[in-house]
């Protein structure tokens, strides 16, 4: 039983633990990609290297076999620049998107690619939760909406680009329509108070999200009527106010406490409330006191509902986050992974998710039938990484701050492989740390995966040329779920 | 059919227990397999370092030109010729070198490829090469006639030059032996013939050619009897040759040790792995036997322990002469102290640092003496089986392995009961299917155990679990060589040579710009100055600016540094380090940020592709260095440089990327105002072919040489008038100014 310090904390392990485990046992967190447990050490990402006993060189602490009176270091600060240099050398040469184009201009950060996915296979109501846990009122921004994705949108540099607003439209539509509209659940309550000064599409943008954040919300209006420009700003006919009033009851439906005709003082608020969200243009300023936050009107007057509706959301986070104790900065952007422009024959590899698309639907807004709409989300390119919430490689880069572009090169072209009927393998998010080798070695595959070359045009792939189907008969959701990146997921949620 | 194709792969998996996954991935790691068929004619251009410095970059567009193979490709559209690059053919005295299946070329020049081609043609409808080692000797009455056949020699046309000797020796019915022996280490004279008549002093001819085999005979031995003097007589009248010119022709090649040029080159030497130079036929076991051959073995197998053999290697002081400099001794000891019966000894013939070329004359020249060496390492860690580990480019070095250990085997030195000792071991030889990297021993055993060479993380160290799991010693050739000289001298001679943490000698290979290049064996300690200027004889033009020691894992040491001595410590405080002994000389026209931008693109290309810092780290470098070189370069890429050489060399998973960032390291530690210069758009060497120009001195005599030479038709005909080049067509290939006879052409 070999004891050792990490940081200067002594910890006891087993025989044959490695530095790893001891790190793991004692909760000091070591990132690491190409470590699987139950799999030999493939030391191959050198993102979990340490020091040990004051040397020069540092060592890969999933293969470190612990050993009596080691000292290790895990946060020394050439430590830790060794690994955001490792994760920045797998960035330089990583292709691939976290985020669809269209989702990185979502004002309001929707993932759209996933909603395509789910219309596609008909689970509107995974659809309908998805987009409500993102868009407040989507039924509203299903007519209204600005829809700059609908430019972002990849598929509009060949053709149009996906009529994403309609989709949208569609899904929220569905729902309101169905006999048991969907309510977002709030996370238990907090026992937190927030004021909202204002009720068009900031503040009730912030009140949504900060009661699903589980705080107590009362929204004051100086009106009579809650929804502010969104009552006057567009046509009846385009968004008829029954649409609008079953849209924005959700905040209600959700707990919050709505004042009409109310004009409060922003000291007795302050003075009353655990924070305050001043999502109105009100005389006297005073946001820059703390606990006072900004939204809508209060930051920039916009026409925009979106912009409104993101604004009073990024409040509402910035609200959380101050009243969770941890400051009152804006949330960070996560980490993102850019490819830029494509070539000709890269959006072909792109076009080969969606063969026999039906012709566009084009964006003007109107209510369209499910097939059409299916028929639109099949044109979708599902450009954006399967795996953007699980990806190891996202998440520490985001944890050390490390650039994408510090060791970027000329890239090399993106492809996809889509031989297997689950699987998509996307080989330029391969960071060829060979767990995916070694997984179907074990469940002995007839033909597997196995690295391809030497050097750093090594590359993973399919023995004699073979298909991924046939490579993947066994082992393909032990792969998908092993892969610490991107690389190879499964083409829709299983 | 010297390629792979697919149906073959898919049939070795049907009828063996090989996966698809692992055929695929071993043939595509190794340099030696292929998928698509060769040209008919095989050419193989040597990219080592000295090659390097003297131009194969340029020598290997104007072949791939000329025989129009299309970038990216290595074989011609109409299928007649394969050219490959190759890293080191180990023959870099000669170089620039190129080898076809029949024949090796040296000293060649873009010029000069016409005449290359015509040759390997030539060279080919000659059919098959001669055998490298088809004659035995036998004993000697009249006198003896040496000469050098390593790989080097070979290439001079000494195999032609020996059948010439022996076909002269017949015909005049001499009791004279011809003898081949190994590498006559001066490599800068072969081909060298020695004659060797009993009561005078040693006849030496250098420099000479197949056709004077008849007169060196001639001027040393008459023949026998009357009438066959008569009859020789005879034939001479027919020879078109007038015997005093022919005599006096052939005794302007005569030369002897005494001569300054030689006395200079042996002066610092002293010979223990390259014991008997110049004298031992590589493969006459009774030879080596008269000259110490196995004595060690035969000693300590009558009398020693494997613990006192072990401590007398420790008393010897020493270390693996492969590159890291590892007690010989503490890994043995480890070796035998670690559990387990069935124990491997590992030959580590695996030389692939370009510009190095010791082990492959080694085991061309000695082939007994390191499987004694091999023998004695296995008895004192008690192993019974024992690898030979040669890479696919020496074919001579396996060849003459192979033939000695069946000649150890026959006589009793090797087998189950080595000399009625009780001691049983023998050995295997395996060829490397070429990958730098299976330099490193646990790439090796992984090779060996028929996978990927990918090194793993030590511990643990293969002392313990190496080939199969079984405790495995992995000890490089010279290091191996060494060994019967300590067993017979004394560990205290041994000690008592070289430095205080350096013990004994290292063979070094001298090579680039040096007047004397060859194979040297030098007592540890002794200054790169002294090597370079003494033993080397300087640098013939130009001016000696820095040496690189170590190949790709080692540094370049300017000459201002050139008093640090050899000695593993020393060499690792300048950011260098032994390596297993290149030893490349460079001057004013080499440069520094080339210098390092070759090595990385060699290790580069090298590298297993497992680690994150080796496979991207060398390529991030790689890129800045190109883009320096190319005048392209950012004034942040110097800090970029220094940060990735330094983390992929402390991060690195083996020794390969450990040390690879060495080049860069020590280039921009001593030549950092070379880095600015190019930045700034200048290559003070004028070497980096996008920031040098060509032009036409007043010099020019209007000869049109250089006009009837330039591939890129970059110079107008203007005969009688001073040529111009169009700076704009020209593709600085240097054609123009190696064949201007006025050396009107300048570089700016």
């Amino acid at each position: 039983m070999p004891r050792l310090a990490i940081d200067g904390r002594a910890v006891t392990v087993p025989e044959g633990a490695t530095v790893l485990d001891a790190a793991r046992q004692l909760g000091i967190e070591i990132p690491s990609l190409c470590h699987l447990d139950g799999c030999a050490p493939s030391t191959s990402c050198l993102v979990c290297v340490v020091r040990v006993d004051g040397s020069d060189r540092l060592v890969p602490s999933c293969a470190t076999p612990a050993a009596e009176g080691m000292a290790v270091e895990s946060d020394a600060s050439d430590v830790r620049e060794a690994r955001t240099m490792a994760l920045e050398l797998l960035l330089g040469d990583h292709l691939g998107e976290c985020l669809a184009a269209c989702q990185r201009v979502c004002p309001l950060d929707l993932d759209i690619p996933n909603m395509t996915r789910l219309v596609q296979s008909g689970d509107l109501s995974t659809a309908v939760e998805d987009l409500r846990a993102t868009v407040p009122f989507p039924g509203v921004l299903g007519r209204v909406c600005a829809a700059t994705c609908q430019t972002g949108c990849r598929q509009s540099a060949t053709d149009a680009g996906l009529s994403i607003r309609n989709i949208e439209r569609h899904v929220a539509d569905h729902d309101r329509d169905s006999e048991a509209p969907w309510t977002p659940p709030c996370r238990e309550d907090t026992g937190r108070r927030v004021a909202i000064v204002g009720a068009g599409p900031a503040g009730l943008s912030a009140a949504y999200f900060l009661r699903l954040s589980g705080h107590a919300v009362t929204v004051y209006e100086r009106t009579d009527r809650i929804g502010g420009r969104l009552r006057h700003a567009f046509d009846e006919e385009l968004l008829p106010a029954e649409v609008l009033d079953a849209e924005l009851g959700v905040v209600e439906r959700l707990g919050a406490e709505i004042r009409l005709g109310a004009e409060p003082d922003l000291d007795a608020l302050v003075e009353a409330f655990d924070a305050v969200v001043v999502a109105a243009s009100i005389r006297g300023g005073g946001a820059q006191r703390a606990g006072v936050f900004a939204a809508g009107d209060a930051v920039r007057p916009t026409d925009d509902p979106t912009r409104a509706m993101a604004s009073g959301k990024r409040a509402a986070a910035s609200v959380d986050l101050f009243l969770s104790g941890a400051g009152a900065e804006a949330p960070a952007r996560p980490f993102s992974s850019v490819m830029g422009k494509l070539c000709e024959t890269e959006m072909a590899e792109l076009a080969k998710v969606a063969p026999s698309a039906p012709a566009a639907l084009g964006g003007e807004p109107r209510a369209l039938s499910f097939d059409s709409i299916a028929g639109e989300c099949a044109r979708c390119l599902h450009c954006d990484c399967r795996a953007a919430s699980t990806c190891l490689l996202r998440r520490y880069a985001d944890e050390y701050g490390a650039s994408p572009t510090r060791f970027r090169r000329k890239r090399k072209l993106f492809t996809r492989n889509l031989d297997h009927p689950l699987v998509i393998y996307e080989p330029g998010k391969c960071i060829a740390c060979g767990i995916c080798v070694a997984v179907t070695t074990e469940m002995d595959e007839e033909l597997g995966l196995t690295f391809i070359g030497r050097g750093f045009d090594v590359r993973v792939g399919v023995p004699f040329d073979a298909p991924l189907r046939d490579a993947l008969r066994r082992a393909a959701a032990r792969v998908v779920s092993a892969c610490p990146t991107g690389a190879l997921a499964f083409r829709s949620k299983p | 059919m010297r390629y792979l194709p697919e149906d073959a792969l898919r049939r070795v998996c049907e009828i063996t227990e090989i996966t698809p996954a692992d055929i695929t991935g071993v043939a595509t790691f190794y340099d030696q397999f292929r998928f698509e068929p060769m040209g008919r004619n095989v050419l193989r251009v040597c990219h080592g370092t000295a090659c390097h410095v003297k131009g194969s970059a340029a020598l290997q567009n104007a072949i791939d030109d000329h025989l129009g193979i299309p970038a990216g490709r290595d074989t011609d559209p109409e299928g007649r010729y394969t050219v490959q690059k190759v890293a080191c053919f180990g023959c870099c005295t000669l170089a620039p070198v190129v080898q076809s299946e029949h024949a090796t070329f040296g000293n060649l020049t873009p010029a000069s490829v016409g005449g290359l081609l015509d040759d390997v043609e030539r060279a080919a409808a000659g059919g098959a090469a001669k055998a490298f080692d088809g004659l035995a000797a036998r004993g000697t009455v009249q006198g003896e006639i040496r000469v050098g056949l390593g790989s080097c020699c070979i290439v001079k046309g000494t195999q032609d030059l020996l059948d010439g000797l022996r076909g002269e020796v017949a015909r005049l019915d001499l009791d004279v032996a011809v003898r081949r022996v190994g590498c006559v280490v001066a490599c800068y004279r072969t081909p060298v013939v020695e004659v060797i008549v009993p009561g005078h002093a040693a006849r030496m001819y250098d420099a000479v050619a197949a056709g004077d085999a008849a007169d060196i005979v001639r001027d040393s031995f008459r023949p026998r009897g009357v009438l066959r003097r008569a009859r020789a007589a005879a034939s001479r009248l027919l020879a078109p040759l007038v015997e005093g010119g022919s005599a006096s022709s052939v005794r302007a090649l005569r030369t002897d040790v005494r001569d300054p040029h030689v006395t200079a080159f042996l002066a610092g030497q002293v010979h223990i792995a390259t014991e008997n130079w110049g004298e031992l036929d590589p493969l006459d076991f009774d030879q080596t036997v008269r000259l110490g051959g196995f004595q060690a073995l035969g000693r300590v197998l009558a009398e020693g322990e494997p613990g006192s053999v072990i401590d007398e290697v420790d008393r010897a002081g020493l270390r693996g002469r492969g590159g890291g400099g590892f007690p010989t001794a503490r890994k043995w000891r480890l070796a035998r102290d670690a559990a387990g019966d069935h124990k491997t000894v590992i030959c580590n013939g695996d030389e692939g640092d370009p510009g190095a070329f010791m082990d492959r004359m080694i085991l061309e020249s000695f082939p007994f003496r390191v499987i004694e060496g091999l023998t004695l390492a296995a008895y004192a860690v008690g192993a019974r089986d024992g690898i030979f580990y040669i890479r696919e480019e020496y074919p001579l070095a396996f060849a003459r392995i192979q033939a000695a250990i069946e000649a150890a085997r026959a006589r009793g030195f090797l087998g189950a009961d080595i000399l009625d000792s009780g001691f049983g071991f023998d050995v295997r030889i395996v060829k490397g299917a070429g990958a730098f990297v299976c330099g490193e021993e646990t790439a090796l055993i992984a090779s060996l155990e028929g996978r990927r060479g990918m090194p793993v993380l030590r511990p643990p160290f293969p002392v313990e679990s190496g080939l199969e799991g079984r405790p495995t010693v992995v000890n490089n050739v010279e290091t191996l060589a060494l060994l019967p000289w300590i067993f017979r001298n004394g560990a205290d001679a041994f000690a008592a040579l070289g430095t205080e943490r350096s013990r004994g000698t290292k063979v070094f290979s001298l090579a680039g710009k040096v007047a004397r290049g060859g194979l040297i064996e030098v007592p540890m300690g002794i200054t790169i100055r002294e090597v370079v200027e003494e033993i080397g004889g300087g640098v013939p033009d130009g001016e000696f600016k820095a040496v690189q020691v170590g190949g790709p894992s080692g540094g370049c040491i300017p000459a201002a540094l050139a008093d640090t001595p050899i000695d593993y410590e020393a060499l690792v405080s300048k950011g260098a380090m032994m390596g297993s002994g290149g030893l490349v000389v460079l001057d004013s026209h080499d440069c520094m940020v080339d210098m390092a931008r070759y090595f990385l693109q060699f290790t580069q290309n090298e590298s297993c592709g497992k680690c994150t810092f080796c496979r991207i780290g060398t390529r991030q470098m790689l890129d800045i260095l190109e883009r320096i070189c190319r005048g392209r370069g950012r004034p942040r890429d110097l800090d970029e440089l220094e940060a990735l050489a330094r983390t992929t060399s402390a991060g690195s998973l083996c020794g390969l990327g450990h040390a690879a960032p060495n080049p860069v390291i020590t280039t921009l530690r001593y030549f950092r105002d070379e880095y600015e210069a190019h930045l700034k758009g200048r290559c003070p060497a004028g070497r980096c072919v996008e920031l040098i120009s060509y032009h036409v001195t007043d010099d020019c005599t209007g000869c049109t040489i250089c006009v009837q030479h330039c591939p890129a038709d970059a110079i107008p005909f203007t005969p009688y008038r001073t040529h111009e080049i169009d700076t704009q067509l020209c593709t600085a290939c240097d054609v123009c100014r190696s064949v201007c006879p006025e050396d009107a052409i300048e570089v700016r």
